[in-house]
């Protein structure tokens, strides 16, 4: 029996069974394995090994009625199948061609078949101007299967352990971030994925009610942290004024006769709030509070000193 | 061309649902959808497929196959009637490209595009708040302007302000290539004022115009200038705890040790060299700097503190 037949018909048993069977008996209802035990062992834990790569969810569990245990597979119907969108094949055309535009790392023809195939190749041709740089971790798959199914996804994250009801992903210059309700902190929480510790775990469906979250606010790297929020005033020299407007809510700047820029921050980060005054050198200076104007006081004394 | 058991598996267990959901399909169509080669796939519907079922493997245990001219015909396929599953990886990839494609491409006219992506979310659990992709495109129009006029082959008239360089410019550009690197779009082409290709980040273009004037270079297509490949390097010794400042430079060599990381980057300006000596801060060191550059820390700091005496 050729390895395409054998695979299939092991699908078919493990969807089609109603409770959980041992490898043995797999073994005599498909046929075609090995007779040598452990060849058989070997060419079953393969054969798993090739569903489960393939995305099949391959539940292990006690054969009832075995004592001791027994290890027994099967595959959840529902699970295995998705709820087809009913796209319409000038719709997946479209998102044949936006992800030929822009390419996206993990996005195979593999998700393209699941969806039903895309038709023509002409359509495909990749437009004048491909775009590339929008990388999927494992991380970021998990927590989108989080937001959508509503689990509470746990991971380390700064040395503490998060209890997150995952609200919405975000893609901003570069980089993944969650945000949701952590329940550790009680409070709002903004993660970047790259940055989570270890593995992400979820709980079980329907945990909790999804509420509109806030994205991050990459721009205001100050913002991302979870220290006692400071008000402090920065003022940009004219010169380059021109980050502040365009990065910057109208709300959250005063704009000066001369051209500089006076910012209102609220600081939650300060190690991130010193990075960004000193990128402007000498053309930005805090004029408030007095507390992180002696943060880049200090720091500049340090640099100083340490330099030959 | 030869394609691996598994891989087949993938095509199949695709194909088939969607075989019976057609009633019936063509196997040049099926070839092409499910990038399967048309012997292959025929040898591979009825020699495997035709005999997979579950015990006792009797006829209605089994699917049936029915191949008649160039038509193809699936039933009894009880257990691949649907198709599997999109993974998260899947749907957040499907997702992200397609809000990506939809802020870049106007050409959405008949609203596929849109419509396909809400369907998708409808079937997947998600929403319009719980995805976002944000782009560095600057001002809205920046970017169909640049498309458009690429399509045009015609130049457009830019200012341009450089960070690294901290000036503003007026250029001529001739836009030909479009991607997005850590988030921000940018457009290359040849560039009349730098006479060479040259590459700009969408969202630091102030303000734009288009010009009748058609382009006056074939495009190279060299992605070369992004990298700065023509810049000086510097190396750089920094305490891992300030490694986050690396985040977005195109880094070229990196090392790690346990409390250090020995880095070795492109060098845009002084200007840029400098700020970033400043903000890696006191544990930091300039271990191999351009000769063209020099960076006097000492005489930053004591600038940077005159703005402190009041």
């Amino acid at each position: 029996m050729s390895k395409l037949e054998r695979l299939l018909k092991l699908l078919a048993v493990l969807l089609d069974t109603e409770q959980p069977l041992a490898a043995e008996d797999l073994r005599r209802r498909i046929g075609g394995y090995p007779d040598n035990d452990a060849t058989f062992r070997r060419t079953f834990e393969r054969d798993k090994d090739d569903l489960r790569s393939m995305g099949v969810d391959i539940v292990v569990a006690a054969v009832p009625e075995t004592e001791p245990p027994l290890d027994g597979y099967i595959v959840n119907q529902d699970d295995y199948a998705g709820h087809d969108p009913g796209l319409e094949p000038d719709e997946l055309a479209a998102l044949h061609l936006a992800a030929a535009l822009v390419r996206v790392d993990t996005l195979g023809d593999d998700a393209f078949w699941k969806l039903g195939g895309t038709a023509s190749e002409a359509e495909t041709e990749t437009p004048s101007g491909t775009v590339t740089g929008i990388s999927i971790g494992e991380d970021a798959g998990v927590l989108h299967t989080a937001i959508a199914e509503r689990r509470v996804a746990s991971f380390q994250y700064g040395g503490v352990a998060r209890a997150l009801e995952p609200a919405r992903m975000s893609f901003t210059r570069g980089h993944w971030y969650v945000s949701g309700h952590d329940r550790a902190r009680n409070a709002e929480r903004v993660f970047r994925l790259d940055r989570i510790e270890g593995t992400v775990d979820l709980g079980p469906d329907d945990a909790y009610e999804r509420q509109p979250a806030r994205g991050p606010e990459v721009t205001r790297t100050w913002e991302l942290g979870d220290e006692d929020p400071i008000a402090a005033k920065v003022q940009i020299d004219a010169e380059v004024a021109l980050w502040a407007r365009i990065n910057l809510r109208p709300d959250e700047i005063d704009v000066l006769d001369d051209g500089s820029v006076i910012v209102h921050a609220n600081v939650t980060n300060t190690d991130a709030f010193r990075d960004w005054v000193l990128s402007f050198l000498d053309n930005a200076v805090v004029l408030e509070p007095p507390a992180l104007r002696n943060l880049i006081t200090d720091w500049l004394t340090q640099v100083s000193e340490a330099s030959p | 061309m030869k394609i691996a058991a598994k891989d087949r598996m993938a095509r199949l267990i695709a194909a088939i649902p969607w075989i019976v959901a057609q009633d019936g399909a063509s196997v040049d169509d099926i070839a092409e959808r499910f990038d399967y080669p048309r012997d292959l796939l025929l040898g591979d519907l009825q020699d495997v497929v035709f005999f997979v079922g579950v015990p006792p493997y009797t006829p209605d245990t089994l699917i049936e196959v029915t191949i008649d001219d160039d038509m193809v015909w699936i039933s009894y396929a009880d257990w691949f009637s649907r198709p599997m599953r999109l993974s998260g990886a899947e749907i957040l990839s499907l997702l992200a490209a397609g809000e990506t494609a939809l802020a870049f491409d106007t050409q959405d006219e008949a609203g596929a595009l849109a419509r396909g992506l809400t369907k998708l979310r409808l079937a997947t659990g998600s929403d319009a708040n719980t995805i976002d992709v944000q782009l560095g495109v600057g001002s809205t129009d920046t970017l169909p302007t640049l498309r458009s006029a690429a399509s045009a082959a015609t130049c457009v008239d830019i200012s341009y302000y450089s960070f690294g360089r901290d000036e503003h410019t007026e250029r001529r550009i001739e836009p030909v290539r479009f991607f997005m690197d850590e988030g921000n779009w940018y457009v290359g082409g040849y560039c009349h004022r730098a006479e060479a290709e040259r590459v700009f980040r969408v969202d630091r273009i102030d303000s734009i115009s288009k010009t009748d004037v058609a382009f006056s270079q074939e495009p190279t297509g060299s992605d070369e200038t992004f990298a700065m490949a023509d810049a000086p390097r510097a190396t750089l010794h920094l305490p891992v705890e300030r490694q986050r400042l690396l985040d977005g430079l195109p880094i070229d060599d990196r090392v790690d040790h346990e409390h250090h990381v020995v880095v070795t980057v492109p060098v845009a300006s002084q200007r840029w060299l400098t700020q970033m000596m400043v903000r890696l801060g006191p544990d930091a060191q300039l271990v191999d700097a351009p000769n063209t550059i020099s960076v006097d820390l000492a005489a930053t700091a004591k600038k940077i503190l005159e703005r402190y005496v009041n």
